[in-house]
């Protein structure tokens, strides 16, 4: 039987450094490994997103979406700088049709967000924890981790690196 | 005084008959490019079907209910084997591109199976990054084993594996929506290749299929028409020994051609597999008229020019006018079919053809009484008069007929019989296939794919439940009729329809339940090879299912799917071009009777006006091709068109006074009159149609073949079988009475 994603495919773009995804915008495109479940398997994914920045160096939209073999499901993301190294997003995945919110820190190095509000699958209530870091300059990599309202360990469902589409 | 005042006043009443001919051809001119302009192709493969049969209605529900394979791609990836690490990388990079081509809305592949893993869990069957070749070799060949699914997908000796892509079709320009599609999917496949030699990449299914179709429908018009105009005036220049007159048969048929596609546009009739062949048909009546016309004026010599222009286009317009109702009267047959397009080809023909008519007279009449104002013109007819025109040896057939009329005759009406006979026993063939040539890519990749992974067309049974007990019972029997292994539903699911529901995309999901959720799909994949195979398949799937006792009371509608539903409506259909045929044929005699006044002629130009359709008709059934979509279609349309050489012969006759005062002589002067003539426009015919032969569209070039062979076989009836016939069978009475003419 052939199955796709059914659960959170968070895999979304920054710019080629942490710290400058305010002022990134164009076309990336993301490759790396995708969990299409909770509990699902790390397989082979790609992403193209479109990130567009606002004037102001503070809010950043990311649209596009993200394809395995089995699928592909249209992400859509909105960072926002809050007062001080503090950053707020919320992401929107179609794949699960919910919208989690994040509240982290911005470094030189990466950004580190963790979830404030829950993401549902099959029931079960799960935190979530993103970091976007710069391996080189010319891309950017994120990692999501899953893990179950009180269970211990953390679980990778993406580890993806971005670059710029075309570059 | 009175005598100059009536000539100033004929004078100025041909200039204003002449200003007001250019004016309405104008009008032409501008409606034609207009319409041009809005012209619409398309391959119209469902519209074709659109009809209110029963297996239509059951297809149409079927298509509104679940998602079906009409809108599949097909991609055929070969490569000396699957399991290496840089094809599965390369197969892996177009797969993901393929889902971010617009339109692309899912993507059914080996790639997306899972299989089981020694501690239970599901892992992914093609891993991330790529094992080595013996590891995946491995990985595939226990798969193969022991998944339907993937055998489905996979050739057993991991040479070969299938990619379906579901695409969408919605807004208006499906058919640039569709180009772009395709064209991006095979950008996409010429990277694999790139990236891993040894593995070749193919598209096939529907819509390449009709993306196919519609792109050789617009090459085959430019080709069709083009051909025809060259072939045209060719013949016009060797006929008339004069590049100037022959140059002066052209506007009346390129006309005619413009008016023809034009109408199409404005009357929003695209440009399909069925319509292709009338603005070909037109050129070639309107050739045919024109060169009519052209001879009629080389009789006219002694008359001012534009009197002989007039006389010579009023006395041939009777023909040619005949000639275009007769083709109008095998359209028009065909306007009743039950199928949409069918009915739309019908009641196009019977416009085009008279608006064709009208178009040549109008156009001829113009062109030659303007240019019969130079002083160039008169020498041209007078030169043409004195040397007849060329009739290339077949004018001489006829004299064959005079010297043994009886024998002739009597083996005409023998050979009718035999020939109707055979004819009527031939069946009827279809096959989805038909418009592709043996040697197209697609038909090609369509029979690789059937003949090294696994089968591709679907035969499917709705079924109102979503039990899988019950499902699993249709399941059952259809995999019991049909030997498969590969038969599809939720009873194959683990949690059934829940299952699908909440972990399939919708358009996989829609393939086992319906949009309303109260159906579930049976389907079951088979080797497609022909309508008839696909029909009695289709039968014994129904006849068992309705044999089934534990399905008593459960809701199980008839087997459909497009290959059951297309062969079903194709065999009604079929039969109704068929009977048109024999409307035609009867609407024609009626219409040489009430023109002649004389029902014995008329019956006696039934014999070489059917003698072309049943030899040929004969001929299919001897072969055992039988009567397919394009010749059903040519055999009545060429019928048509093929008439117009008898009603040209009877023409001459009525002229000569030989309908009145019948008897041998006059037939023999007006068949010597006519036969140039009839060579010449039947040479027009054949190689004016000639260019169907390298038509890219095999149902246009079988078109071509058959229409060809009706003309060719048309002459020779009218040439030897029609004076004998006349000569044997002709108005006794009146021709013992009368005297022969001096």
């Amino acid at each position: 039987m052939i199955r796709i994603a059914t659960v959170l495919m968070l895999a979304l773009a920054s710019p080629a450094a942490a710290t400058e995804i305010f002022e990134a915008e164009g076309a990336w495109v993301g490759e790396g490994l995708l969990a299409t479940g909770a509990e699902a398997p790390l397989e082979r994914g790609r992403c193209r997103v479109e990130i567009a920045p606002e004037p102001g160096g503070r809010d950043v939209s990311v649209t596009g979406s993200c394809a395995v073999a089995a699928g592909v499901s249209d992400i859509s993301l909105r960072i926002v700088r809050a007062a001080g190294a503090g950053v707020n997003a919320g992401f929107w995945s179609a794949a699960t049709g919910q919208t989690v919110q994040f509240s982290g820190t911005e470094t030189d190095a990466a950004i580190e967000l963790n979830s404030t509000t829950v993401l549902m699958v099959d029931e079960t209530p799960y935190e979530s924890r993103v970091s976007v870091s710069a391996p080189d300059e010319t891309s950017f990599a994120i990692r999501q981790l899953l893990r179950a309202e009180g269970a211990e360990a953390w679980r990778l469902v993406v580890d993806m690196t971005y670059r710029k589409a075309g570059g | 005084m009175g005598f100059g005042r009536k000539l100033a006043g004929a004078m100025a009443a041909l200039r204003m008959r002449l200003v007001l001919l250019w004016a309405l051809l104008l009008l032409l001119v501008v409606m034609s490019i207009t319409g041009i302009a809005r012209l619409r192709f398309d391959d119209e493969l469902f519209r074709f079907f659109d009809s209110d049969l029963v297996a239509f209605d059951d297809f149409v529900a079927l298509s509104r209910a679940f998602e079906g394979d009409t809108n599949d791609v097909i991609v055929l990836i070969e490569a000396p084997d699957l399991a290496a690490p840089e094809v599965v990388t390369a197969i892996s990079d177009f797969l993901l591109d393929a889902q971010f081509v617009p339109g692309v809305r899912a993507a059914i592949s080996p790639l997306s199976l899972r299989v089981e893993a020694a501690d239970g869990v599901f892992e992914p069957l093609f891993p991330y990054p790529a094992p080595s070749r013996e590891d995946m070799a491995a990985r595939l060949d226990a798969a193969l084993a022991n998944d339907p699914s993937l055998a489905r997908l996979m050739s057993a000796d991991r040479g070969a594996l299938v990619v379906v892509l579901p695409i969408t079709e919605d807004g208006e320009d499906d058919l640039r929506e569709r180009r772009e599609q395709i064209e991006a999917l095979d950008r996409l496949g010429e990277r694999i290749v790139a990236a891993a030699p040894g593995v070749s990449v193919a598209l096939s299914g529907y819509p390449v299929l009709r993306d196919n179709v519609a792109q050789a429908l617009i090459d085959d018009i430019v080709m069709l028409t083009g051909i025809g105009i060259i072939v045209g005036f060719i013949i016009a220049i060797t006929t008339f020994r004069s590049l100037r007159l022959g140059l002066l048969t052209l506007p009346g048929p390129v006309m005619a051609v413009a008016v023809a596609i034009g109408l199409h546009g404005h009357l929003g009739v695209a440009i399909n597999t069925m319509t292709i062949a009338l603005p070909v048909l037109v050129l070639v009546l309107a050739t045919s008229d024109s060169i009519h016309i052209g001879f009629e004026r080389s009789r006219q010599g002694g008359r001012t020019s534009a009197r002989a222009t007039f006389r010579a286009v009023r006395r041939v317009a009777i023909a040619c006018v005949f000639a275009a109702f007769t083709t109008a009267v095998a359209f028009a047959a065909l306007a009743t079919s039950r199928s949409e397009i069918l009915a739309e080809m019908g009641r196009m023909g019977v416009i085009v053809a008279l608006a064709s008519v009208v178009t040549v007279l109008l156009t001829q009449t113009t062109v030659l009484t303007t240019a019969g104002r130079f002083a160039w013109f008169a020498p041209l007819f007078a030169r043409l008069s004195a040397h007849p025109p060329f009739g290339r040896g077949l004018e001489h057939l006829p004299r064959l007929a005079f010297r043994a009329p009886r024998r002739l005759a009597f083996f005409g009406l023998g050979l009718l019989a035999v020939s109707t006979l055979l004819y009527s026993q031939a069946g009827p063939r279809y096959s989805l296939m038909d418009s592709l040539k043996p040697n197209s890519p697609i038909r090609t990749v369509f029979e690789r794919v059937e003949e090294r992974v696994a089968p591709v067309s679907q035969i499917q049974i709705p079924v109102t439940s979503t039990d899988p007990a019950l499902v699993g019972l249709v399941q059952n029997v259809v995999a019991e009729v049909t030997g498969s292994d590969q038969v599809q539903s939720i009873a194959g699911v683990m949690g059934g329809v829940a299952e699908v529901e909440e972990d399939l995309p919708e358009p996989l999901a829609r393939r086992l339940i319906s949009r309303d959720g109260t159906q579930t799909l049976v389907s079951v994949p088979f080797r497609y090879e022909n309508g008839e195979q696909t029909l009695a398949l289709a039968d014994r799937i129904d006849a068992a299912l309705a044999a089934e006792p534990g399905l008593e009371g459960v809701e199980v509608g008839r087997v459909t799917g497009l290959p059951v539903m297309s062969a079903r409506v194709a065999g009604v259909v079929l039969d109704e071009i068929n009977r048109s045929l024999l409307i035609a044929l009867g609407g024609v005699a009626v219409m040489i009777w009430l023109w002649l006044g004389n029902l014995r002629i008329a019956l006696i130009s039934l014999i070489p006006n059917m003698l072309p359709v049943t030899l040929i008709g004969a001929w299919l059934m001897l072969t055992g091709r039988g009567i397919e979509f394009s010749n059903g279609l040519a055999l009545t349309v060429a019928f048509g068109v093929a008439v117009d050489d008898t009603l040209h012969v009877l023409n001459r006759l009525r002229l000569n006074g030989g309908i009145v005062h019948f008897d041998r002589a006059r037939v023999f002067a007006a068949i010597e009159e006519v036969a140039p003539a009839l060579v010449t426009t039947s040479i027009v015919l054949v190689l004016g149609m000639g260019g169907t032969l390298l038509a890219e569209n095999k149902g246009v070039s079988d078109f071509g073949k058959i229409a060809m062979a009706v003309y060719v076989l048309a002459l020779i009836a009218d040439l030897i079988i029609l004076p004998a016939a006349l000569a044997v069978f002709g108005p006794r009475r009146v021709r013992h009475q009368t005297r022969e003419p001096s």
